[in-house]
C-alpha cells in the first residue's frame, strides 16, 4: 500500500497558509473600514462647522387628493413629516448641527401632539385604557407632588395632563412618570414646558402612542406589586 | 499543485470574510456593566447597593446610558439588560428611552414599551426593549430600569447592558 499521507501534506500546509493570509485580510479589511468611517465622519464634522446650520432634507411629496377636511390636512402634514423623518435618518446623525436636531424633535412630536387631537374616539378601547393610564399614573405618582388631570384617549393614543406645584418639583418627578412599566404598554413622552419667571403649578401633557400596543391586541402588561 | 492553490484559494476567501464579518460587527457591540447605571431619583441613591435595590418597600429606577458608536443610536437595532429578578411579587422592567430638547430650552423624555416578565418568575432575566419614533440619529439613548423590592431571596439587580 502506497502511503498517502505523504500528498495530503502541500494540502494542509496550503490550508494553514490560506487561513493565516485570511485572517491577516480580515484584520487589514477591519482596519480600512474603521478607518474610512472615522475619516468620512472628521469630513462630515469638519463640513458642519464650516457650512451655515440648514437642514438639507430632501424633500419628497406624495401626491395625494386634498381634501378639504381639517382632518384630511393634518393626517397629510403628519405623513409629510414622518417622511421627512425618514430622510433624515438616513443620514449620519451624530455629526448633524444640534439645532437641527432639536427642531426637528419639537416638529415630530407637534405633529404627534396634532395627530392624537384629530383622532375619533373608540368608545370601548378608550375607556378601558384610559382607567388603566389613570390607575398606573396616581400608584406611581403616589410620593409624589403631580397631580393628575384629564387622560385623554382615542383610538391609538392618549394624553395625560399633569400639574405640579413648582418647575423644581416637575424637574425632579416626570423622568420617573415617564419610565414607568404602565399596564398599557404604549410608548411615552413627556415634554416640560420651559418654566415662567413668576413662580407657580407647572402643567405638562404625557402623550402616550398606543398603536403598536393596540396592534399587538392590548394585553396589559402584568401589573407589579410592587409600588 | 491545482488542488493546492484551490484550497489555499478558498481558505484565505473565507477566513477573511468571516473575520471582516466579525471585525466589524465587534466595532458596534457595546456591553457595560450594571454599575455603570445611575439611580433616577437622587434621594433612592442608598438604595442602590452592588447593582440591586437594597429597599424592602420601594421599587428603585435606574438608568444607563447606551453607548452608541460611529453614526449614532439608529446603528443600534437591539438592547439587552441582564437582570437578576429575586421577587416573587413584582418583576424587573426596562423600557429604551431618549432625552429631547427643544430649540426654545424645553426638555423631556420619550420611551419605547416595557418589557418585563411574570411576577412569579425569578433568576436571570434578559430584557430586550424595543425602540420607539423617537430613537434617531443625534439623540441620546439610555435604558431605564424598574427593580423590585428586596425579598428573603435577596437583590434583585441589574448585571449590565449589552447593545448592538
Amino acid at each position: 500500500m502506497v502511503a498517502r499521507s505523504g500528498s495530503r501534506g502541500p494540502l494542509i500546509w496550503a490550508g494553514l497558509a490560506g487561513l493565516s493570509v485570511g485572517v491577516l485580510a480580515s484584520f487589514a479589511g477591519g482596519y480600512v473600514w474603521a478607518e474610512r468611517n472615522a475619516e468620512s465622519l472628521r469630513r462630515q464634522v469638519e463640513n458642519s462647522r464650516s457650512a451655515p446650520v440648514a437642514t438639507s432634507v430632501p424633500e419628497r411629496r406624495i401626491v395625494i387628493e386634498r381634501g378639504t377636511s381639517p382632518v384630511d390636512e393634518k393626517r397629510l402634514a403628519a405623513i409629510e413629516q414622518q417622511l421627512a423623518e425618514l430622510a433624515a435618518s438616513a443620514r449620519s446623525g451624530s455629526t448633524r448641527a444640534p439645532e437641527a436636531i432639536q427642531l426637528e424633535s419639537q416638529q415630530r412630536y407637534e405633529a404627534r401632539v396634532q395627530q392624537h387631537a384629530a383622532e375619533p374616539v373608540d368608545p370601548t378601547w378608550s375607556r378601558a385604557t384610559a382607567s388603566l393610564i389613570e390607575a398606573d399614573v396616581l400608584k406611581q405618582a403616589g410620593n409624589m407632588n403631580v397631580r393628575l388631570g384629564r387622560v385623554d384617549c382615542r383610538t391609538t393614543s392618549c394624553t395625560a395632563e399633569l400639574e405640579w406645584p413648582s418647575s423644581a418639583e416637575a424637574d425632579r418627578e416626570y423622568v420617573s412618570l415617564v419610565h414607568y412599566p404602565y399596564r398599557a404598554n404604549c410608548s411615552r413622552t413627556l415634554i416640560l414646558p420651559v418654566p415662567s419667571a413668576a413662580p407657580g403649578p407647572l402643567r405638562a401633557q404625557m402623550l402616550l402612542d398606543c398603536e403598536s400596543w393596540r396592534a399587538d391586541g392590548a394585553d396589559p402588561l402584568e401589573a407589579s406589586a410592587a409600588p | 499543485m491545482k488542488s493546492t492553490s484551490v484550497v489555499f484559494a478558498v481558505t484565505a476567501v473565507v477566513s477573511s470574510v468571516i473575520g471582516v464579518a466579525a471585525v466589524s460587527h465587534a466595532i458596534t457591540d457595546v456591553r457595560a456593566s450594571g454599575f455603570d447605571c445611575a439611580v433616577v431619583n437622587g434621594p433612592q441613591a442608598t438604595l442602590f447597593v452592588n447593582t440591586g435595590n437594597d429597599s424592602t418597600a420601594a421599587t428603585l429606577n435606574v438608568a444607563r446610558p447606551v453607548p452608541d458608536v460611529y453614526n449614532g443610536i439608529q446603528g443600534i437595532s437591539t438592547t439587552r439588560v441582564d437582570s437578576i429578578d429575586r421577587s416573587t411579587t413584582a418583576s424587573v422592567s426596562a423600557s429604551r428611552c431618549v432625552n429631547l430638547r427643544f430649540p426654545n430650552g424645553a426638555v423631556g423624555t420619550s420611551c419605547g414599551p416595557s418589557v418585563t416578565a411574570p411576577n412569579n418568575l425569578t433568576g436571570h432575566l434578559p430584557l430586550s426593549p424595543v425602540a420607539n419614533a423617537d430613537w434617531l440619529p443625534g439623540l441620546y439613548g439610555y435604558l431605564s430600569v424598574f427593580l423590585p423590592p428586596r425579598t428573603g431571596l435577596g437583590r434583585s439587580t441589574v448585571q449590565g447592558i449589552h447593545a448592538f
